[in-house]
């Protein structure tokens, strides 16, 4: 399958930058997407690879000011043994903590998720509601990409062919923000989401002043719920106000039948998830 | 392509050239002969092919040879010494968690890792550690039996972790 591809293992990010300016080269960072659909005749097997994993700068998640740095090697497992991100956002935690297995989340990575665009990844939702912003590096310099604006469809990113995804650079929110990760799948392991949601609401004062709903597996990409976010603002959370957010959730999203689930059910259950997110939320609120 | 490998497996110094472009599970198999770990579905879903990699349980079909350079890893020909069988392959063994034995070896190697994060573990976490490996014969009663049995006996004797 890969007999003809050189594997190239790089010391530093210049040396990656080097290589992807001038070859035709596929980078690898856990290999459970890339392989897979290599393996499954997907994707033809590229002339070079460019293996990540060795460059422990890119697995690094820190602190800098009020910004929180996560490397774009970062593997689940990494994200989930991680104090800063349990600390700031236990949603992105529950979202890789639901990854594939334990093999899975040993080696698939958050910048792999990402780059690999599917509506279904379970990083992408949080990262969404925290207007996650990717660095993006080339020999000649960065630039700096909101997530939903990198995204443009499954599969569909603005990388450029000389481009490495460095970082994954988050905000932390002030105040105290509150929030959400939910999924469905087949099974508990091992089953890509067939629906997702994810949330972030800040409240001062009891009122609602912050709201970010994005909703995964239920279009090309992820997209924001704005109409709940709408219904949010400016109120204190009760029941009725989750009712009607779960409501019109559901005109927000645009799912289509596959072999995972049918649309309708899919529309359904963007409710059911977001109605128990946000009362989650509240009974975190009414502690 | 050939790639120059200086690893460790099962505690044994290895330098070999391999085929750049072999998965960790075709280097085991093939270049090493150590046919103790499975080759399943090669995409990651079944966990037959379950190893450690510098002390993490991965699917060894997934991971590139080149990238495993210099790199401790763990099969199951590693758990047993000499005749004498580790306590999870003893526990298997009387708990009838074994029938096919196909997925036998990668549930050992992640029950492995369990007790090396955790020597007491919860039946939810042995749950959660298991979740990546799919028996279809035995049924998965037997085998979280046997892990909690070898979480017992591994209290009063301890072993060595593999990491
Ligand atoms: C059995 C199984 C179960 C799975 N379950 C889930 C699940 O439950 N939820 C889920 O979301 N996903 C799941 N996945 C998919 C996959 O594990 C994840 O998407 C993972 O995060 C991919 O990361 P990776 O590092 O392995 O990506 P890779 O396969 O290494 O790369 C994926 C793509 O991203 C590119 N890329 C990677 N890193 C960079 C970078 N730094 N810069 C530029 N491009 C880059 C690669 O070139 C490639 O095109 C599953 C996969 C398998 C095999
Ligand atoms: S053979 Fe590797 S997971 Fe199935
Ligand atoms: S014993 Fe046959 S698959 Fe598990």
């Amino acid at each position: 399958m890969l007999s003809d591809s050189e594997v190239i293992v790089p010391k530093n990010i210049d040396e990656i930058l080097e290589v992807i300016s001038k070859k035709k080269a596929a980078v690898i960072a856990g290999g459970t997407d890339l392989l897979v659909r290599i393996k499954s005749g997907i994707t033809p097997p590229p002339k070079v690879i460019v293996a990540l994993d060795k460059i422990s700068s890119l697995h690094k998640i820190a602190k800098k000011g009020n910004r929180v740095i996560i490397g774009a090697s970062a593997t689940y497992n990494e994200i989930l043994h991680s104090e800063l991100i349990r600390d700031n956002f236990p949603h992105l935690v529950g979202a890789a903590a639901e990854v594939g297995s334990p093999q899975i989340r040993s080696r698939g990575t958050i910048g792999g998720n990402i780059v690999n665009a599917s509506p279904a990844g379970d990083s992408i939702p949080p990262l969404y509601t925290l207007g996650a912003e990717l660095v993006l590096r080339c020999i000649n310099g960065e630039r700096r990409v909101r997530i939903d604006k990198f995204i443009k469809g499954p599969g569909k990113t603005v990388l450029r062919k000389n481009e490495l995804l460095t970082a994954i650079e988050i905000e932390i929110p002030r105040g105290k923000p509150y929030y959400f990760f939910k999924r469905l799948g087949t099974r508990r392991a091992l089953a890509v989401a067939k629906v997702s949601a994810a949330g972030y609401i800040g409240i001062d004062k009891g009122i609602v002043e912050k709201a970010k709903i994005a909703l995964g597996a239920v279009g090309p990409t992820v997209v924001y719920s704005h109409s709940v976010e709408k219904i949010l603002l400016g109120k204190k959370l009760c029941e009725g106000i989750i009712s009607s957010s779960a409501e019109v959730s559901k005109a927000d999203c645009n799912p289509i039948d596959d072999i995972r689930s049918e649309a309708n059910y899919r529309r359904e259950m963007v409710g059911v998830l977001v109605r128990r997110g946000l009362t989650k939320i509240l009974e975190e609120i009414d502690g | 392509m050939m790639t120059f490998l200086d690893v460790r497996v099962n505690k044994t110094r290895v330098r070999r050239f391999v085929p750049a472009h072999f998965t960790l599970l075709r280097f085991l198999r093939e270049t090493e002969g150590l046919t103790g770990t499975k080759c399943g579905c090669e995409i990651g879903e079944c966990g037959a092919c379950t190893v450690l990699l510098d002390g993490k349980a991965v699917n060894s079909c997934l991971v590139l040879a080149p990238e495993v350079n210099g790199a401790d890893i763990w099969t199951v020909e590693g758990l047993a010494e000499g005749f004498d069988l580790h306590p999870i392959q003893k526990a298997f063994l009387d708990n009838d968690a074994v029938h096919c034995g196909y997925c036998t070896p990668g549930l050992l190697m992640s029950s492995i890792a369990l007790l090396n994060d955790d020597p007491d573990p919860s039946e939810e976490k042995i749950k959660t550690y298991i979740a990546g490996n799919l028996c279809r014969c035995t049924g998965y009663i037997p085998i979280i039996n046997a892990i909690k049995e070898a979480a017992r006996i591994l209290k009063n004797e301890p072993r060595p972790l593999l990491k």
